[in-house]
């Protein structure tokens, strides 16, 4: 076997003290195939060196020999956990590049999805979270109420991962009967499991030991590496796409944006619990106001959209997913390009490793919700 | 005194977290044994591409018009199409690559004859991966309704067959 620093020569070479030590590729608590180089000096870092790519599938290769409403699916597999979102984010592009009016009640129903979404993300985030930081109970828990969100998708358009139900032009179909009323049992449902996470994790004293001033993050920082969503916020950024610059129906409700001050771990845990609560209060407003009609509009069967280029972002479980797509007026988008908020974040990680210990490694980049689909891409 | 205080503090909030574990220990199961009890699919579960068949004479409905063929991204759709003496065309072989679908949806929305729809069945795993190139014959649902749940909880019987010939 040959050592890592042959395959990969350190810069400036190693210190008398320090050593080499591999996390990942498959390290379970990396969230997927993420290998870390680290230069520990004994149990303190001294270099993170994130190396990414082993889940790299071509997606924007793959996008521009498909026609626009084939790319749908594939966006799913990007950030498989908030598939949603991904869907969102693309459609929206298209839909800008065709000058397209979406019905009423598409937008408001994206809303409705997309928060649904969020919340069942930042349950697969809590409950790994936990498991990063030692704590198996909270994954077992989260994943149960998760499962709730995954019955109303599954009725809603028949898969639990990779939907598929966003289209250019609106949404595949109506909500199925009985969606309104499960909903709204999980809202009332969920609350009081919120608060028993609360008392089971977040709460607990050791954990606010491991994650208090770790991994710290200033506000000026985070914006100078292009941070987005809790991330962001965890280090007191006021900046949220759905409130800043709405897309969908988002302008029409009302949305509490929990902000942190530290910039640590523990503050950008307490974001993405706190939006939970946020996404909660959001999808009964939804439910309250949901307009009768369409939820697609017409569109021709093969789709060309003018020659022209546009940007389009949306606020994911994770950031800003953004999606640049040319068009040359055929029938394939000429180039897709993704902003994937995980890929970004990463770029945090030596900034937020340096001089902490191994085990809080992992509190980092738990704290920063990776997904290595989207990071690869 | 602070250090006594964090002792407590910190134990309390331990006692506090045992306290949900206990409360849900309590809480009946969510999870159930599978093979001896089955998974009823929600209404609409998409579990692979099937053949809508006709409920008198039991042949597909299909015209081998080849619309979900372009609109599959992958490509993994195939038929063999003959005509017969009413100048009627209909599928001789339907092959479906169902190792490399993605269960998109998009070729039952191509469809113009609702020639197609997803079958809820979704025990698909096979020991060789040549079994999951389905055919015809494999691809037919089935003329009897089948058992789907809905979100209230009810198991209903809903018919899968059905459809004028195109």
């Amino acid at each position: 076997m040959t050592a890592i620093s042959e395959v990969r020569p350190v810069p400036g070479g190693l210190g008398e003290h320090e050593l080499l030590v591999n996390m990942g590729p498959q390290h379970p608590s990396t969230h997927g195939v993420l290998r870390v180089i680290l230069r520990v000096d004994g149990e303190r870092i001294v270099e993170a060196r994130p190396d990414v790519g082993f889940l790299h599938r071509c997606f924007e290769k793959v996008s521009e020999g498909w026609t626009y409403p084939q790319v749908v699916p594939l966006t799913d597999r990007n950030d498989y956990v908030s598939a949603m979102t991904n869907e969102l984010a693309y459609v929206l592009a298209v839909e800008k590049l065709l000058g397209l009016e979406v019905p009423e009640k598409a937008q408001h129903l994206r809303v409705l999805i997309a928060e649904l979404q969020r919340v069942a993300s930042h349950l697969v985030w809590f409950g790994t979270f936990a498991l990063d930081l030692g704590a198996t109970t909270p994954f077992l828990y989260a994943i149960r109420e998760r499962e709730h969100i995954l019955d109303l998708f599954e009725a809603l358009c028949g898969a639990r991962l990779t939907y598929s139900y966003m289209r250019i032009g609106g949404v595949r179909n109506d909500l199925p009967p009985g969606f309104d009323r499960r909903t709204r049992e999980f809202l009332k449902l969920m609350p009081s499991r919120l608060r028993e996470y609360e008392n089971l994790f977040m709460k607990n004293r050791i954990y606010e030991l491991r994650s208090r001033g770790i991994g710290r993050v200033s506000a000026e920082e985070a914006v100078a590496y292009g941070a987005s969503g809790p991330t962001l916020r965890g280090s007191g950024v006021d900046w949220d796409l759905r409130r800043d610059e709405p897309y969908a129906a988002y302008d029409r409700y009302r949305l509490r944006v929990p902000l942190g001050r530290n910039g640590d771990v523990y503050d950008r845990a307490y974001c993405r619990f706190e939006e939970m609560r946020a996404s909660l209060d959001l999808i009964e407003q939804v439910l309250e106001s949901l307009p009768e009609g369409e939820v697609r509009a017409k569109v021709p069967r093969v789709i060309k959209p003018p020659p022209g280029e546009v940007y389009s972002r949306v606020e994911s479980p994770r950031g800003e997913v953004g999606v640049y797509l040319v068009s040359d007026g055929g029938p394939n988008p000429y180039r897709v390009k993704w902003r994937a908020p995980s890929f970004v974040h990463l770029q945090l990680l030596p900034l937020m490793a340096k001089g902490h210990v191994i085990a809080d490694m992992v509190a980092i980049i738990g704290s920063i919700d990776i997904i290595l689909g989207e990071v690869d891409r | 005194m602070r250090s006594l205080i964090d002792i407590v503090t910190g134990f309390w909030s331990f006692v506090v977290g045992l306290g949900v574990t206990l409360l849900n220990a309590l809480r009946r199961p969510v999870t159930f044994q599978y093979p001896e009890r089955y998974y009823v699919p929600l209404e609409g579960f998409r579990g692979y591409p099937a053949l809508v068949v006709d409920p008198d004479s039991g042949e597909v409905i299909c015209t081998g018009c080849q619309a979900c063929a372009r609109a599959c991204p992958l490509g993994v759709i195939s038929m063999e199409v003959a005509q017969r003496e009413d100048k009627k065309r209909y599928p001789t072989e339907w092959r479906l690559d169902f190792g490399r679908c993605m269960v998109c949806n998009l070729c039952v929305e191509a469809c113009p004859f609702d020639a197609l729809r997803m079958s809820p069945d979704y025990e698909v795993a096979e020991y060789r991966p040549e079994d999951l190139l389905y055919d015809l014959e494999h691809l037919k649902l089935p003329r009897e309704p089948i058992a789907v749940s809905r979100l209230d909880g009810t198991t209903v019987k809903v018919s899968f067959a059905g459809g004028e010939r195109g």
